[in-house]
């Protein structure tokens, strides 16, 4: 079977100026590939292209082994693309109840995501007339994750889901994450935070000015960790 | 992995893959509005110069003692008029063009700074209120 999404060749920036220099990737069905580096590698800016807010410079994205360059975010998102941002989607004024409503339009009734949303994180549902902006950085953490699981999605992107997280929070994270891997979904990592990421990945590449240095098994890139993140 | 769950993997992908099949796939090119802008600002100046040699032309002004001949090759003295007006709707359609991908450009940057700073505010708040809840307890 070829892979869910894969990228070839990929060359992506901003303003004329790429920051990520032809980048070669590949997430199976019920894969997950943690993506790992240093801060400006171009880790963001790749998401950012397979989710469709940025179109590459030359290079190709595929779906299903289809070309989806240029394809509009929301399209994709539709299909069964979905993102979980850097530094907690969600929306601050709202309510953690009015933040769940914000999916309801993809076809579940509000009471039906809720249940998923609070049988996942049954803290949520203590907060639920919260705003989100005032959680706890795990629980905005939890409400963005969990509003993407719950939508279904085929490919999910996740992008530091751990940053500034406690270690038992992004523990518990993580095991929805993968979790949700076995039950088929594929899974592309975003990770500073490589132990955790490596632990739930079933492949990891590392990221380094844009390219990709090194790509396979969790237990081999671990060891090119350093040299990357030490400018080796 | 149950048979509950081998079950669930080739239907979603199945589904997944019938819908990026049917997304409108535009080939993409990086920065679009760039392209427009550029289109936009090559289509103005054409335009203007395709109306103003063809109204030279007509008129027997231009330096090129040749012009005239050319007009009337192409389209003939008697439709310059017509052509002067082809120009001038291509040159307003480029400009169109050119504000149109000119001002989207601004407005994404300017919508994308506006979420920054309402975020940045948001938290600000939050950190006020917290400070002022900590400062009562």
């Amino acid at each position: 079977m070829s892979a869910v999404l894969s990228l070839q060749r990929v060359r992506a920036g901003y303003g004329g100026i790429d920051v990520v220099h032809g980048v070669d990737l590949t997430v199976g069905a019920g894969e997950v590939v943690a993506l790992l580096g240093p801060n400006g590698a171009g880790k963001t800016t790749t998401l950012q292209v397979i989710s469709g807010q940025i179109t590459p410079s030359s290079g190709t994205v595929s779906l299903m082994g289809h070309v989806v360059n240029g394809v509009r975010p929301d399209k994709l998102a539709r299909a069964g693309v979905c993102l979980v941002p850097e530094g907690h989607g969600v929306f601050p004024n709202l309510t953690v109840r009015e933040n769940l409503m914000m999916i309801a339009d993809s076809g579940a009734s509000v009471a039906t995501i809720e249940e998923k949303v609070y049988d996942l994180f049954p803290r949520l549902a203590e907060r639920r007339k919260q705003t989100a902006g005032t959680l706890s950085g795990g629980e905005q953490q939890m409400l963005a994750l969990s509003r993407a699981l719950t939508t279904d999605p085929a490919v999910l992107l996740l992008d530091e889901l751990s940053m500034g997280l406690a270690p038992m929070i992004v523990e518990e994270l993580y095991l929805r994450v993968a979790e949700m891997a076995a039950r088929g979904m594929s899974i592309l990592i975003v990770e500073q935070f490589a132990e955790v990421a490596l632990g739930v990945a079933n492949r990891a590449a590392v990221m380094v000015n844009g390219e990709i240095r090194a790509i396979g098994e969790p237990s081999e890139v671990a060891q090119h960790l350093p040299d990357a993140y030490l400018g080796g | 992995m149950s048979d509950d769950i081998k079950g669930q993997i080739p239907d979603r992908l199945q589904q997944f893959g019938k819908e990026v099949d049917g997304l409108r796939i535009t080939g993409g090119k990086a920065s679009p509005e760039r392209t427009g802008s550029l289109a936009g600002s090559v289509l103005m100046a054409l335009g203007l110069l395709v109306a103003l040699w063809t109204a030279l032309a007509q008129r027997g002004d231009t330096t090129s003692a040749d012009a005239t001949t050319i007009l009337n090759t192409i389209v003939g003295t008697e439709n310059a008029l017509v052509v002067i007006v082809l120009g001038l709707s291509l040159a307003i359609v480029g400009g169109m063009l050119w504000v149109r991908n000119s001002l989207t450009r601004y407005l994404r940057y300017w919508l994308v700074r506006l979420i920054y700073e309402d975020r940045s505010n948001t938290d600000r708040l939050i950190e006020a209120i917290r400070d002022s809840k900590s400062a009562t307890d």
